[in-house]
C-alpha cells in the first residue's frame, strides 16, 4: 500500500512543481548553523565548530544525490528506459509493428469516427443552456389529417397566457427564400426564418454581437413609417457577406425592397433550426387575428419550469385545450369537435435528431464489434510474439528484473504501438468524417455540430491504453505460471478448450466480414445502378445559379430573364445559357400540377378526366445549354421558333401516354379545373386557350435518379405569356462552360447585375454536386458499408495468420519430427491449415445465411439489385473465400518452413 | 509487494523506525534534533552521518508516516519541523511489535548458544 503512496507523492510533487532540493538545501543549512552552535556552546572556535558540524553531517552533496533519487530520479529514469525500450521493439519488428499499428488504427478509427457521430447528433445535449429543458409543442389534427403539425396562432398564445409547466415559449415558421439588399447594393437570394422575440431567449442564446429581439420591438411600431422590422444575421453569412464588419449592426438592409434593420449577429455556430437559415426576421403573430385552427405552421419551442416533465406538460396542455372554445373566432365547440387536435410535448433535442439515432446506434454497434475483432487479433499477435520473446524475458529475469518490472516495459512498450495506432485512428476518423459530413443527406440533423471532440479523443486513447494493459497482463500471466528458466517450455501443449475459443473466433471474423462484404456489394451495384442512369442531360462542365426577381417587376419578368440569359451568353468562357424554375434533380422545388384534358386519340384517359402534370418554366435556350435532345420539332430554343399560338414542350414519358404513337406535335392540350370543368379565363366564360405542343423533349430524370424520366410540361417564358396563372418569381440559370464551371462564378454574378440589378442571387453549385446529392445517401452508407467490409475481410485475413501461428506455435516439434521422418509436405501443411480452413468454411456458411437474413433491411435503400441478388452474393463469397483459403495456404507453408529450423535449432 | 525488501530498505526501515519513535516520544522536531536525539538514545554509540537522515526522513514522509512543515527552532532559525501522524503512529506500533518479535527470536538463540 505504502509504495503506491509512495509513488502518488512523487507524481504529485513533480506536478505541483515544488522545489523540494531548494526545501533541502535551506533544511541542510539550518541543520549545520545549529550544530555550529552546540559546538561553540561546548567551547569550540566557531570556524572550528563549524567543521565540526560539517563532518558530523557528512557528505552534502552525497546526502543531496541520494534525496533527488528519492523524489523523481529513478521512476523517470525507469520510464525513459521503458520507452525507449517499447520504441526499439517497435523498429526492430517494423513487419508486426506495421500490422498491430494497422489493425488497431483502422478499428480505433472507425468505432471513432461512428462514435463522433453518435455522440455529436445523438448523445451530446443540444447547444443551448439547460436544454434538457427546452421542449417542442406539436399538435395532431385527426380532423385536418395533420400529424406532427406545428401550432395555431390561437393555440399558441392560449398556451401562452395560461400554460404554467413553461418557462417561456417562442415561435418560428419555415423557412424561406427571399431576397436581401446589401448595403452595398448587392442583392442576394437569402433563406429566412421568421421568429418571435421570445424564441431566442427561451433558447437561452446571446447575439455575438448587437442585440436580441425584445418585445417593444414587436410593439404596434407598424403605423410608424420610420419603424423598420429588426432582423439578426448567422454567423457564417456575416462572415461571407458582410466581411464579418461589426459595424453592420444598426444599419439597414432591404428585404423585399422593404427596409429592415440588423439589430444584431448570432454567435458562430448557431443554427436553428437548422444550418439553412442566413437570417432571421421578428415576425409576432397578431393576438387580434389569432385563429383556433386556420393552419397549424407556427413552430412552436417552449421552455419547461425546473422540475417539470415534458409528460405533465403534455398533459396540462391536454387539459388547457377544451378552455380554447370561444377565445377565438373559429373556436366554436363543432370546430374544436371536426378539427380534434392534441398536442404533443417532446423534448427539443429528440424532435431535431428524429429518428437517425435509429441508424447511427446499429452502426456503433458494428464498429464496436469491429473494433472488439481487432483487439482480439491485435491480442493473438501480442501473445505469439510474448512467447517468441519469451528467451529475452527469461534473461531479464535471470539477471533479477522483477515481474512487475517486466509488467511495466511491456505495457509501455504495448502503449507506444497502440498510442501510435491511436493517433493514426484519429487521423482516419478525422477524414472519415469529413468525408461523411460532406456526403451527408441534407436533411442529416446538427450536422454543423459534428467534430472529433474531447469524447472521441479520450475514447480512442482510452482504448488504446486498456489493449496495452490487456497485452501486458497477457505476458505477466505466461510470466507467473512458469518460474524463471522454465519460461521458455511454458505453454507448449495447446489446450483443446483455447484452440476451440480461437477458432470459434475466426469463424465468426469471417461469417460477420461475409455479412458486411455483401452488403457493402449490394450497395456497391446501386451506386453504380444509380450512377449509370441515363439523366437526359449532361451534367459537366454545367454552372447553376439561383436568381430572385422583385415582386414589384414581375409584369416585366419575361423581358428581364431574356435580358439576363443574353447577357450571360456574352461572358467569355460561356458555351450556352438558359434558365428554368428548377435544376433537374434539384430538391424542394415544387410546382403546382396543371390539370389537362385526357381525352385523346389513343383513349387513355375518359374524356374530361383532369390529369394532374408538373410543369416547369423555361427560358428558351434551356435544353441547348442542357444539351438535352429534342426526340421531336422544336425545341424553342429561340423565341422565333414559337410558330403558333400558347407553344409548350411536352416530355417523351407525357407524349407516350397521351398521344401514343401519333405525332405529338400540333395537338391541343386543353385546361380544366380539379372537377374536370374547362378552366375559365377570370370571371368570364371564355375558357383558356389550349396549350399547343411545339416539342417533345427527351427523356429527363428531373425528380430523383431511382424515378423513372417523369411527365412533364415545359412552358416557355415567352411574350405573349404562355401561363398567366403564376409568375416565375425565381429562376434556375444554368451555364454551361467549356472548362470549371464554378471559375465563372463571379462573370455570371456581374453579367446579372449588369443585366439588372434588381435581381437577387443565391445557391451557386456547379450541376455535378447536384447530382452527387441525389445519391448521397446511397453514397454515405454504401461508403460505411464498404470500408467496414473492408475492415473485416482485413481483420479476418489476420485472424487466419493469428491462428495458423498458434497452432504451430505449439506444435513445433510435432510438426518438426514428421519432417524429419519424411512426412509429405504437403500433408503437413494440410495439418496445419485444416483448423483455419474449418473455421473458414464454417464462418463463411453462417455468414451467409446471416447476410440473406439481413439484406432484406437494405431494401428500400437499393436500387436496381434483388435483396438477395445472387452474383453480390457469389461475389463476396468466392472472393473472401479465396482470399481466406490462400492465406491459411501461405502462411501455413511460411510457418511450417520457419517451425522446422526454430524447432532444430531449439530443441 | 513489501515483503522483499532488499539492503538499503532495512537500513532505512531501522533508521525509520528510529525516527518514528522519537517523534512519538517527544512529538514534533526538527532534523537536527531528531539526529541528536538518536545520537543520545544510543549513548552516542551510534555515530550516524547526520546527513542520512533527510532521504530517510523523504521516504517517511512520502509514505505518509510523518509530516512536515516549515517553523522556527529554539534559536528562532527556520526550521522543517516533522511531525508522527497517525498513519505513522499506527506504523510504529505494529513495526514495534514485529521488532519485539523479532529480536526475542534471537535474543532466544543466543541464549541457547550460552547454554551449551
Amino acid at each position: 500500500m505504502h509504495a503506491v503512496r509512495a509513488a502518488l507523492a512523487r507524481v504529485f510533487a513533480m506536478l505541483t512543481g515544488r522545489d523540494r532540493a531548494l526545501e533541502l538545501r535551506r533544511e541542510i543549512d539550518s541543520h549545520i548553523a545549529e550544530a555550529t552552535e552546540d559546538f561553540v556552546r561546548q567551547g569550540l572556535s566557531s570556524a572550528d565548530a563549524r567543521r565540526a558540524a560539517l563532518v558530523s553531517f557528512g557528505g552534502v552533496a552525497q546526502t543531496e544525490e541520494t534525496y533527488r533519487d528519492g523524489l523523481v530520479v529513478r521512476w523517470m529514469d525507469t520510464l525513459r528506459q521503458d520507452l525507449r525500450h517499447g520504441i526499439r521493439a517497435l523498429v526492430r519488428t517494423p513487419g508486426f509493428s506495421l500490422v498491430v499499428i494497422a489493425i488497431l488504427a483502422i478499428g480505433t478509427g472507425a468505432a471513432t469516427s461512428v462514435f463522433a457521430l453518435l455522440n455529436r447528433v445523438v448523445l451530446q445535449p443540444l447547444p443551448y443552456p439547460n436544454s434538457d429543458r427546452l421542449v417542442a409543442i406539436e399538435h395532431t389534427a385527426t380532423g385536418l389529417k395533420l400529424s406532427d403539425a406545428g401550432s395555431s396562432t390561437g393555440l399558441y398564445f392560449h398556451y401562452g397566457e395560461r400554460a404554467r409547466s413553461f418557462e417561456s415559449m417562442g415561435g418560428y415558421s419555415r423557412t424561406t427564400s427571399t431576397n436581401l439588399t446589401l448595403p452595398n447594393g448587392d442583392i442576394e437570394r437569402v433563406q429566412l426564418t421568421r421568429v418571435t422575440a421570445s424564441l431566442f431567449r427561451t433558447l437561452g442564446i446571446a447575439p455575438a454581437y448587437g442585440r436580441l429581439f425584445v418585445d417593444e420591438d414587436g410593439a404596434p411600431g407598424f403605423l410608424d413609417a420610420r419603424w423598420a422590422i429588426p432582423t439578426l444575421l448567422a454567423h457564417h453569412f456575416w462572415m461571407d457577406r458582410f466581411g464579418a464588419d461589426p459595424a453592420i449592426v444598426g444599419q439597414t438592409v432591404k428585404i423585399n425592397d422593404s427596409p429592415r434593420l440588423v439589430v444584431g449577429v448570432m454567435p458562430k455556430g448557431f443554427a436553428f433550426p437548422d444550418r439553412a437559415t442566413q437570417i432571421w426576421m421578428l415576425s409576432e403573430p397578431p393576438r387580434a387575428r389569432a385563429n383556433f385552427a386556420r393552419s397549424f405552421d407556427l413552430r412552436v419551442v417552449a421552455r419547461l419550469r425546473d422540475g417539470v416533465l415534458p409528460n405533465s406538460a403534455e398533459a396540462e396542455l391536454t387539459q388547457l385545450l377544451p378552455q380554447v372554445e370561444g377565445v377565438f373566432p373559429d373556436a366554436t365547440p363543432e370546430r374544436i369537435t371536426e378539427v380534434d387536435v392534441r398536442p404533443k410535448v417532446r423534448t427539443l433535442k429528440s424532435v431535431i435528431i428524429g429518428d437517425i439515432a435509429g441508424a447511427l446506434w446499429p452502426l456503433f454497434g458494428g464498429m464496436a464489434l469491429l473494433l472488439t475483432m481487432a483487439c482480439a487479433n491485435v491480442a493473438t499477435l501480442f501473445t505469439a510474439r510474448t512467447e517468441h520473446g519469451q528467451r529475452e524475458t527469461a534473461v531479464r529475469l535471470a539477471l533479477g528484473a522483477r515481474v512487475g518490472q517486466i509488467a511495466r516495459s511491456s505495457f509501455i512498450e504495448a502503449l507506444v504501438l497502440t498510442f501510435v495506432a491511436s493517433a493514426a485512428g484519429l487521423g482516419f476518423a478525422r477524414l472519415a468524417l469529413a468525408t461523411a459530413v460532406a456526403l451527408a443527406p441534407v436533411a442529416l440533423p446538427r450536422v454543423g455540430e459534428i467534430q472529433l471532440d474531447g469524447w472521441s479523443v479520450g475514447l480512442t486513447f482510452a482504448i488504446a491504453v486498456l489493449i496495452a494493459a490487456l497485452y501486458s497482463l497477457l505476458a505477466v500471466r505466461g510470466l507467473s505460471r512458469d518460474t524463471t528458466g522454465l519460461a521458455v517450455r511454458s505453454g507448449r501443449q495447446l489446450t483443446a478448450t483455447s484452440a476451440r475459443t480461437s477458432q470459434r473466433l475466426l469463424a465468426a471474423q469471417v461469417s460477420l466480414a461475409l455479412m458486411l462484404m455483401v452488403l457493402s456489394a449490394l450497395m456497391v451495384r446501386t451506386y453504380l445502378n444509380l450512377s449509370a442512369r441515363p439523366l437526359g442531360f449532361s451534367a459537366e462542365g454545367l454552372l447553376t445559379m439561383e436568381i430572385g426577381l422583385p415582386s414589384r417587376l414581375a409584369d416585366r419578368h419575361a423581358q428581364i430573364y431574356r435580358d439576363v440569359v443574353d447577357e450571360i451568353r456574352r461572358v467569355p468562357g460561356v458555351l450556352d445559357a438558359g434558365a428554368a424554375t428548377f435544376a433537374p434533380l434539384a430538391p424542394g422545388r415544387l410546382t403546382f400540377p396543371l390539370q389537362l384534358d385526357g381525352s385523346t386519340p389513343t383513349g387513355a384517359n375518359a374524356p374530361g378526366t383532369p390529369t394532374p402534370v408538373a410543369f416547369k418554366f423555361f427560358v428558351p435556350g434551356y435544353f441547348k445549354a442542357m444539351r438535352t435532345p429534342i426526340a421531336e420539332g422544336t425545341g424553342l430554343e429561340t423565341a422565333a421558333e414559337a410558330t403558333t399560338a400558347m407553344p409548350v414542350l411536352i416530355s417523351a414519358p407525357l407524349a407516350r401516354r397521351l398521344f401514343g404513337r401519333t405525332s405529338a406535335i400540333g395537338q391541343s392540350l386543353h385546361r380544366l379545373n380539379e372537377d374536370g370543368s374547362p378552366l375559365q379565363m377570370g370571371p368570364g366564360p371564355a375558357t383558356v386557350p389550349p396549350f399547343v405542343v411545339a416539342g417533345v423533349v427527351g427523356e429527363v430524370r428531373e425528380t430523383s435518379l431511382r424515378d423513372e424520366p417523369t411527365e412533364m410540361v415545359y412552358v416557355p417564358i415567352l411574350e405573349p405569356n404562355v401561363e398567366r396563372s403564376v409568375v416565375p418569381t425565381a429562376l434556375t440559370l444554368v451555364v454551361r462552360s467549356a472548362a470549371d464551371p464554378l471559375a465563372l462564378t463571379d462573370a455570371v454574378r456581374a453579367a446579372v447585375r449588369t443585366a439588372n440589378p434588381s435581381l437577387s442571387i443565391g445557391r451557386i453549385q456547379d450541376m455535378d454536386a447536384i447530382v452527387s446529392a441525389a445519391r448521397a445517401q446511397e453514397t454515405l452508407i454504401g461508403g460505411l458499408l464498404l470500408a467496414a467490409a473492408l475492415v473485416a475481410f482485413a481483420l479476418g485475413l489476420v485472424g487466419i495468420q493469428g491462428n495458423v501461428a498458434q497452432f504451430v506455435r505449439h506444435r513445433t516439434q510435432e510438426i518438426a519430427i514428421r519432417l524429419a521422418l519424411g512426412a509429405n509436405r504437403r500433408a503437413v501443411i494440410h495439418l496445419v491449415a485444416s483448423g483455419a480452413v474449418r473455421s473458414v468454411v464454417i464462418g463463411s456458411g453462417i455468414g451467409l445465411v446471416a447476410a440473406v437474413l439481413v439484406t432484406p433491411l437494405l431494401g428500400a435503400l437499393l436500387f436496381g439489385v434483388a435483396p438477395r441478388d445472387p452474383l453480390a452474393l457469389t461475389v463476396a463469397a468466392a472472393s473472401l473465400l479465396t482470399a481466406a483459403l490462400s492465406t491459411a495456404w501461405l502462411t501455413s507453408l511460411r510457418a511450417t518452413m520457419v517451425s522446422m529450423l526454430l524447432a532444430l535449432r531449439g530443441e | 509487494m513489501g515483503n522483499r525488501l532488499d539492503m538499503r530498505d532495512v537500513l532505512y526501515g531501522t533508521l525509520g523506525l528510529m525516527i518514528l519513535k522519537t517523534l512519538e516520544a517527544l512529538g514534533p522536531l526538527h532534523g537536527y534534533r531528531i539526529a541528536r536525539r538518536i545520537e543520545q538514545i544510543s549513548g552516542n554509540q551510534l555515530t550516524m552521518n547526520q546527513g542520512t537522515l533527510y532521504p530517510a526522513l523523504l521516504k517517511l514522509e512520502q509514505a505518509g508516516w510523518i509530516s512536515a512543515t516549515w517553523g522556527a527552532s529554539e534559536s528562532g532559525r527556520e526550521v522543517k519541523v516533522y511531525a508522527l501522524t497517525r498513519a505513522g503512529r499506527q506504523q510504529l506500533k505494529t513495526a514495534e511489535a514485529s521488532w519485539q518479535n523479532a529480536s526475542d527470536v534471537i535474543g532466544r538463540f543466543f541464549n541457547i548458544q550460552e547454554g551449551q
